[in-house]
């Protein structure tokens, strides 16, 4: 009887199989016409200069695709125009019909309307359900890749579904479908080793829902995408703000931390036996940016501290080892075709019943003035054996929030012991 | 009676200067004559001098056989010509000047006042002196940047790589002088070297000071240009002013030429770049430890105070600048999928 039992498993097993691989087969037979690689064309060349993958989404032939796969033709129209390739090999021109560049999302029209699209699926899939993310990795053709859903990445400052997965360069903007051949999120990125990312379908069905589907060539996308992350960043920074910051010691200091459930700490201590001092470290970063172009991400924070504390060094030893570890850090990626230099202010300042020495920076971007990358740092000057370093570095803040933050963050800090 | 003769070199300079105590002299090639002159021009008797003692004057007399001789500024000399203080002769390719005794020379100089200083430097004391100091107050400064337990070998070894600058400089200089005025000066080349990297320290460290102070970088990238120059034309005046032997002002004005225009060119070269100079993102200092005198201020004031900073952001934003992006600078774990750079297809 054990035998038989086994044998059964073995057969329901070898039947389950089948049935994956034929649903692959099926749905890339089903749905390959909805799906296109999308093409950034140089004007000059006539050459692509960059790839990626998009998906009809209604009979009126709107395609989706990821907004970082077309920054470069939304930010330079001149240089670079938008164009489709169907499976059949068909070329078509498309136009940018509105974008979410917080979700890394885009909605573009078709000149001529292709005759298979894709539904978006309503409500939660649950977690370990099977996907299939199409797309066009590295233009090696139209591919299927199996995966499993696992629903929205806990804790996350924008909402990216995980899948275990293999998605490759190229595939960006290609769906991910359930077996019903209903979209469940829009691929978008990968961190490696099967775990890649979703947007989810929720935020392209507010953008869908958005659009009046006529394509106006007056539209300002640098004025939109400014406003989406003005938005966005006094979104993000009211939420930090209407909690208190929970404070944990580092050292002889109480220092914000983890202040929101998204920012996640790392710690390491330096105490080598040759070296007279010890050094903690804590840094706190947030894991995800919003893609504005190659080389320049926004819409992200990190706090760095330093406890250095020391038995043998004397004071003027000691300062020059503060003062070799205090130095700017940037939260974000960003070159000078994008931002300004910094400005600076140094300061004294009392906080936390200490006196420090802040040095605060901002820098503008280019391309929408309303935003700043600000970072401060501090150094606590008052004892001459233990001292604490500290960086603020946030990546597409306004003013007004800028100064909230800094001004929260100096109430936050609390130095235990004098 | 007594004349004076001066043999010139070419460039003018006086190489042999003869006093005639006897009635009549020769000048020329041959070894028998009174006067040698080593010029192949010159015919083995060129030249003799006659004391006229009824006419109480000099005569020189041209007795040569080829080439003959030249009153400068005057052509050929007749053939007894009656000799006047400074007359001036050429002889193949030497120039002779004639003086009686009381020819009159030109009033005395005064020693510039420098001479006194470069002499107290040039004494191998002082020298000594300032390398040790110098070398110290590099080796304190050295140990007070130190975070770790440093072996007196590295100390050692650190003090001798400093060495290398002002014995490299005093070797250069002093070489130099030889060539030039026949006069090394090694142990005044060695001080000037010295003072150089002190001062050269001083002011960096004098604007460290000011750096944390002040909220005032560009002031003080400026001031250390300044500062920097200003110390760069002093060494190199007080080089240049014992290798060309400045009591001829034809080099003093050279020297000084030279040294302007190495400041003139550092002034230019700042104002090029004086965009770059402008903001100076990774000035971050805290030292010296001592020296907070500034009364810190509410957190309150200095978030009244940002606002300056947004404003001077405003005012440069239409200027092209280069871009620093300090290291830790922020790398992703995401890596984005889609954009696949398709490299000149």
């Amino acid at each position: 009887m054990r035998i038989v039992v086994a044998f059964f498993s073995v057969f329901l097993a070898l039947a389950g199989y089948a049935e994956t691989t034929d649903d692959a087969k099926r749905l890339y037979h089903d749905y390959q016409d909805a799906i296109y690689q999308i093409r950034i064309i140089e004007k000059g060349s006539g050459n692509k200069a960059a790839i990626g993958s998009g998906f009809q989404i209604s009979s009126d032939g709107l395609l989706v695709s990821n907004f970082h796969v077309v920054s470069e033709a939304v930010s330079k129209p001149d240089r670079y125009l938008i164009e489709s390739l169907s499976s059949k090999g068909q070329r078509t021109h498309l136009e940018i019909l509105t974008l979410d560049v917080v979700h890394d999302l885009v909605i573009l029209k078709q000149a001529e309307a292709g005759s298979s699209w894709l539904n978006l699926q309503e409500g939660d899939l649950e977690k370990g359900a099977r996907i299939f993310s199409l797309g066009n990795p590295h233009d090696l053709g139209m591919t299927v890749v199996e995966g499993t859903y696992n629903g929205i990445v806990d804790h996350s400052l924008y909402e990216r579904v995980l899948i275990s997965g293999s998605l490759n360069p190229g595939m960006s903007g290609g769906p991910s479908i359930n077996r019903k051949g209903m979209v469940v999120g829009i691929n978008v990125s990968t961190a490696g080793n099967q775990i890649s990312f979703l947007v989810p379908v929720v935020h392209l069905r507010n953008l869908y829902q958005s659009v009046d589907g006529v394509v106006s060539s007056r539209v300002n996308w640098e004025a939109l995408i400014e406003h989406q992350l003005v938005q966005n960043q006094q979104r993000v920074v009211d939420e930090l703000l209407q909690s208190p910051w929970a404070t944990t010691p580092l050292g002889d200091v109480q220092v914000p931390s983890e202040i929101a459930d998204y920012v996640k700490c790392w710690g390491d201590t330096e105490a080598e036996d040759e070296q007279l001092y010890k050094v903690i470290h804590r840094t706190c970063n947030v894991d995800e940016a919003i893609y504005l172009a190659q080389y320049f991400s926004s819409g992200t924070f990190r706090l760095q501290y330093q406890w250095l504390e020391t038995q043998s060094l004397n004071r003027f030893q000691f300062y020059s080892q503060m003062q070799d570890s205090f130095y700017l850090t940037e939260a974000n990626n960003a070159y000078r075709e994008n931002v300004t230099p910094y400005e600076c202010k140094s300061e004294f300042v009392e906080a936390g019943g200490q006196p420090w020495k802040i040095r605060w920076c901002a820098r503008r971007y280019k391309r929408f003035p309303l935003l700043l990358d600000v970072s401060f740092s501090l150094a606590s000057l008052a004892d001459n054996r233990k001292g604490m370093l500290m960086n603020f570095a946030m990546a597409g803040i306004d003013q007004a929030n800028a100064k909230r933050v800094t001004e929260r963050f100096l109430e936050s800090i609390q130095w235990k012991s004098l | 009676m007594e004349i004076i003769v001066e043999v010139l070199s070419r460039n003018g300079r006086v190489q042999d200067r003869v006093r005639v105590t006897s009635d009549t002299a020769s000048i020329g090639r041959a070894y028998y004559n009174n006067i040698i002159i080593g010029d192949q021009y010159v015919c083995p008797c060129h030249l003799q001098l006659k004391y006229d003692a009824a006419e109480m004057h000099w005569l020189a007399i041209d007795i040569s056989n080829k080439n003959g001789a030249f009153l400068v500024g005057d052509g050929p000399l007749r053939h007894s010509h009656r000799v006047v203080s400074g007359d001036e002769i050429d002889l193949g390719h030497t120039r002779i000047r004639l003086l009686l005794p009381d020819h009159e020379v030109a009033p005395t100089k005064r020693m510039p006042p420098g001479r006194l200083l470069v002499d107290y430097f040039g004494l191998p004391m002082i020298a000594s002196a300032l390398l040790f100091f110098t070398v110290s107050i590099f080796a304190l400064d050295i140990y007070l940047g130190q975070g770790r337990i440093i072996q007196w070998q590295e100390l050692v070894l650190q003090g001798l790589m400093l060495l290398a600058i002002p014995f490299g400089w005093a070797c250069l200089w002093s070489l130099i002088g030889r060539v030039f005025v026949h006069d090394a000066r090694f142990a005044y080349h060695l001080s000037v070297g010295s003072i150089m990297v002190l001062a050269s320290h001083v002011i960096s460290t004098t604007l460290e000071y000011f750096r944390f102070m002040f909220n005032a970088y560009n002031a003080s990238e400026w001031l250390e240009l300044m500062l920097d120059a200003g110390l760069s034309v002093c060494v190199l005046l007080a080089a240049l002013s014992v290798t060309t032997n400045l009591i001829r002002r034809k080099r003093w004005l050279i020297a000084n030429g030279l040294t302007f225009s190495l400041l003139g060119v550092s002034l230019l070269y700042g104002f090029v770049n004086a965009n770059a100079y402008r903001t100076h993102s990774e000035a971050y200092e805290l030292k010296p430890p001592f020296a907070m005198v500034k009364t810190p201020v509410t957190s309150a004031a200095l978030i009244a105070s940002l606002d300056d900073v947004v404003l001077t952001l405003d005012k440069h934003d239409d200027e092209e600048e280069d871009s620093t992006t300090p290291e830790g600078a922020a790398e992703s774990p995401l890596e984005e999928l889609g954009v696949q750079e398709e490299a000149g297809d």
